[in-house]
């Protein structure tokens, strides 16, 4: 074969894919130890002695019975792409359950490699599989791998250009017994009748699905001319039974297989098994749960204070040396006002992201992750969702827009939707450098509570509207658990690092991009004096007043927030905040004329421009109001529904507003913090 | 065998001695942030935390429950042993981070730290882990040995 040859990578979820892919293309995709980490196709490219390959990295899926989008995804990619080879990589601990997809792709016929992932793990444990009698069992190309340290990618590249240049596809075929395979041969020639079907698909394959009952199968038939033949045939038959009967048939042959080529030593338990003991423990699990996320909170917040301080420093030495270089009154006001103060009040909490996403690396790489979605999964099904539900809401403290893509891998309709509506209340990294000002200064030593207080409220408040939204417009029967859980490893430092790194430079970026210009825009509004004030532009005395153009809009908006206790300068800032929720606190230092100087803005605060009642109002509101516009549009997307995407909107801004006005109004009668 | 059932002793007695020393200690966390004064704040450097309190407490009960499996001659309840101490070590290290990062900006920012002293940063979560950890590496083999 010559010229570029085009690779699938396929296998069960959680299996290692996007870590071969990583170390065969040597680019960096996110690698998470939990299943569901890739749910959209990625391509890269690789030369191998001269051949080019180009290298798509497939959602991972249990079988070609596609269930969920994800699964959709990889399956129509081996169909409808026909790449030249697919290399299926198989958790070598889990070889029978992983073999089920292979017995599928080999009715379906690609070139086949298989790599035979985590071989490290099974030469820990003791046990051993015979790679040679793999291969002579299956006729196909067995590679040992161990993707996340780069061992056997060489030999597997090899193996792919070779069996790319070899011209004939797979052929070996599973029997299913007599009746079956009657069926088999009936629907067969029925199908031979419309060839343009059977020039896409092959058609054993194809008849096998149908009397698997397959909806996507079905609905692709739809299109045929022999679809009404094919339905009539299908009418006669118990496809439940046959169903059924068709899988045991291929775990009948995968054990056949195992039995083979696997040599299991005595069973010990090992560490994975002794920490799921506890971390699943139906006492300890919740409590276990929320300690380790306390701990995160605590680094996150605690160990960044000193590098807080460092970028504050910094920054206020800039502002101070630029106004006081520039002459021209306005041009120094809006460099040092506008832009320095705005892009400092949003870098200074640089060290907070990157701590924060270094501790979810951490998580997400040890394999904890899927383990919270276990232990979650009886609080969340009596709101008729699912644990599978609750990884989104865990990724959404990272970012909700990633946190909203994760759940395609929810095969339900309905429970994706409300994973969907729910996931903004988890609470964003973009959101913490409110918390860190307001708690910091209003809540002091408490400040690190008050944050984990404030996560705590997100996810309750995101069950609470599930369990409503499942209980009206969303009802219907909840759909079971199933989840993986992956064996625990030690979280590498290099990956964790370049998971942090990679999310913080998206933060940086949007600083020098979005927020930039939203800080700007708000400069020039403080600046611009208002209709009929008859004020100078960037003057001393208007600027960021009421006789501002932005504190006319402010007035505009006051009646709305001034029963939260929030004057008009925090309605603007929460406009803003719908750009990029980063932007609030640059607002804020603009607006009370702090300017990037974080403890100004703090004493500013304290000493009576908001009460402590209205400042825990007001983590409380941006944590639940109208998420970023990057994530209003991914809603969208998603959803595929203006509808719902304008209800999220709604909703969330009525119940931020509802939850700012009942601390705010009951907390001042109560004398609560007061 | 002699020498795995003195082994096996010492784990057991180990296990509920840390674990009522994480309990008594994260309960005085806890009074203390409620504004029980318990006068063990300034000598055993106790501070008012709430969240840290109940997390000492779990790593408590967690070890607690280890105590219970290994009394009861359960093998598997090296689990908790084994949990707990992780779970310990973490903190440590986390309590150890947050001593190191206010250090640091003690030094940034001394007006601010008048009248905070390093030794303050020497908490429960921090010395309780020492015993934890030496004990984590010399039975670190016994972790591993567990027969279903």
């Amino acid at each position: 074969m010559t010229g570029k040859i085009r690779v699938a990578l396929i296998g069960n979820p959680n299996v290692g894919k996007t870590s071969i892919f990583n170390a065969i293309t040597g680019l960096r995709q996110h690698v998470g130890n939990w299943p569901g980490v890739t749910v959209e196709k990625k391509t890269g490219k690789a030369t191998h002695k001269g051949t080019e390959l180009e290298i798509t990295d497939l959602p991972g899926t249990y079988s070609l019975a596609a269930f969920s989008k994800d699964e959709i995804i990889a399956r129509d990619y081996i169909i409808d792409e026909s790449p030249d080879v697919v290399v299926q990589v198989v958790d070598a601990t889990n070889l029978e359950r992983n073999l089920y997809l292979t017995t599928q792709l080999m009715e379906l016929g690609p070139k086949l490699v298989i790599a035979l992932n985590m071989s490290d793990v099974v030469q820990a444990k003791g046990d051993k599989i015979e790679i040679s009698k793999l291969e002579d069992l299956l006729e196909v190309p067995v590679i040992r791998t161990v993707g996340s340290q780069g061992e056997g990618i060489t030999s597997l590249l090899e193996a792919i250009v070779s069996v790319a240049n070899k011209p004939k596809r797979y052929d070996l075929e599973l029997t299913y017994g007599k009746e079956i395979e009657d069926k088999i041969v009936e629907l067969q020639k029925e199908l031979q009748q419309d060839k343009e079907l059977v020039a896409k698909y092959p058609s054993r394959w194809f008849s096998i699905k149908l009397l698997e009952g397959d909806d996507n199968i079905q609905e692709k038939l739809a299109l045929s001319s022999v679809a009404d033949a094919i339905r009539k045939k299908l009418e006669t038959m118990d496809i439940e039974r046959l169903e059924s009967q068709i899988a045991d048939k291929r775990y009948r042959n995968i054990s056949t297989v195992v039995s083979q080529v696997c040599n299991f030593s005595k069973r010990k338990m090992t560490s994975s098994e002794m920490i799921d003991r506890v971390v699943t423990h139906k006492v300890l699990s919740i409590p276990v749960f929320l300690t380790m996320l306390w701990a995160a909170f605590e680094i996150t917040f605690s160990f960044a204070t000193p590098f807080m301080n460092i970028i504050d420093l910094g920054f206020g030495w800039l502002a101070g040396s630029i106004a006081s270089t520039i002459a021209i009154p306005w041009l120094s006001s809006l460099i040092a006002d506008g832009v320095i103060a705005g892009v400092g009040s949003v870098l200074i909490f640089l060290p907070n992201i990157m701590l924060l996403f270094f501790m979810l690396a951490l998580l997400e790489d040890s394999g904890y992750m899927a383990r919270a979605a276990f232990i979650m999964d009886k609080p969340m099904s009596k709101i008729g969702l699912h644990g599978k539900s609750f990884i989104p809401m865990l990724m959404g403290f990272g970012c909700n827009v990633p946190a909203i893509m994760a759940t395609r891998t929810i095969e339900d309709k309905r429970d994706r939707l409300v994973t969907i509506l729910i996931a903004p209340f988890s609470s964003c990294g973009a959101r913490l450098p409110v918390y860190v000002l307001l708690a910091g200064a209003f809540f002091g030593k408490s400040a690190g509570s008050v944050i984990f207080a404030l996560y705590a409220l997100g996810i309750i408040v995101a069950i609470l509207s599930a369990k409503l939204l499942r209980g009206t417009v969303l009802s219907g029967e909840a759909s079971p658990f199933i989840m993986e859980l992956p064996p625990y490893r030690l979280p590498t430092l290099k990956n964790s690092f370049m998971q942090m790194w990679e999310r913080g430079l998206i933060y940086l970026r949007k600083a020098g991009g979005i927020i930039l210009v939203g800080v700007v825009t708000v400069w020039l509004l403080a600046a611009i004096p208002a209709p009929g004030t008859g004020g100078t532009f960037a003057s001393e005395d208007m600027y960021g007043t009421t006789d501002s153009l932005i504190g006319y809009l402010g007035k505009v908006l006051d009646p709305l927030v001034s029963p939260l206790g929030f004057d008009w300068r925090i309605a603007v800032a929460l406009i803003f905040g719908f750009v990029a929720k980063e932007i609030v606190v640059g607002s804020m230092g603009t607006l009370y004329g702090a300017g990037e100087d974080e403890d100004r803005l703090s004493d500013i605060l304290t000493a009576g421009a908001m009460s402590p009642l209205a400042a825990l109002g007001l983590m409380v509101f941006t944590l639940l109001y109208v998420p970023c516009i990057a994530c209003v549009g991914v809603i969208k997307r998603e959803t595929g529904s203006w509808k719902w995407t304008v209800f999220q909107a709604v909703y969330g801004t009525g119940i931020a507003w509802l939850f700012a006005l009942i601390i705010f109004q009951v907390g001042s009668r109560v004398g609560f913090l007061t | 065998m002699s020498c795995e059932n003195n082994q096996n002793a010492g784990i057991k007695i180990f296990t509920l001695m840390v674990s009522l020393l994480y309990i008594v200690f994260g309960a005085i966390h806890i009074a203390e942030g409620i504004g029980i004064n318990t006068g063990l704040s300034a000598v055993l450097f106790v501070s008012a935390d709430i969240l840290g309190g109940f997390s000492l407490l779990v790593i408590g009960t967690v070890f607690f429950y280890g105590f219970k499996e290994l009394n009861a001659g359960m093998d598997e309840g090296i689990s908790f042993v084994y949990v707990g101490m992780i779970m310990s070590l973490v903190f440590m290290v986390v309590y150890a981070l947050v001593g190191a990062g206010t250090l640091l900006d003690s030094f940034l920012l001394p007006e601010d730290y008048v009248d905070w002293h390093i030794v303050d940063q020497f908490r429960p979560g921090v010395y309780l882990g020492i015993p934890v950890l030496a004990a984590f590496l010399a039975w670190k083999d016994r972790f591993t040995a567990v027969k279903l």
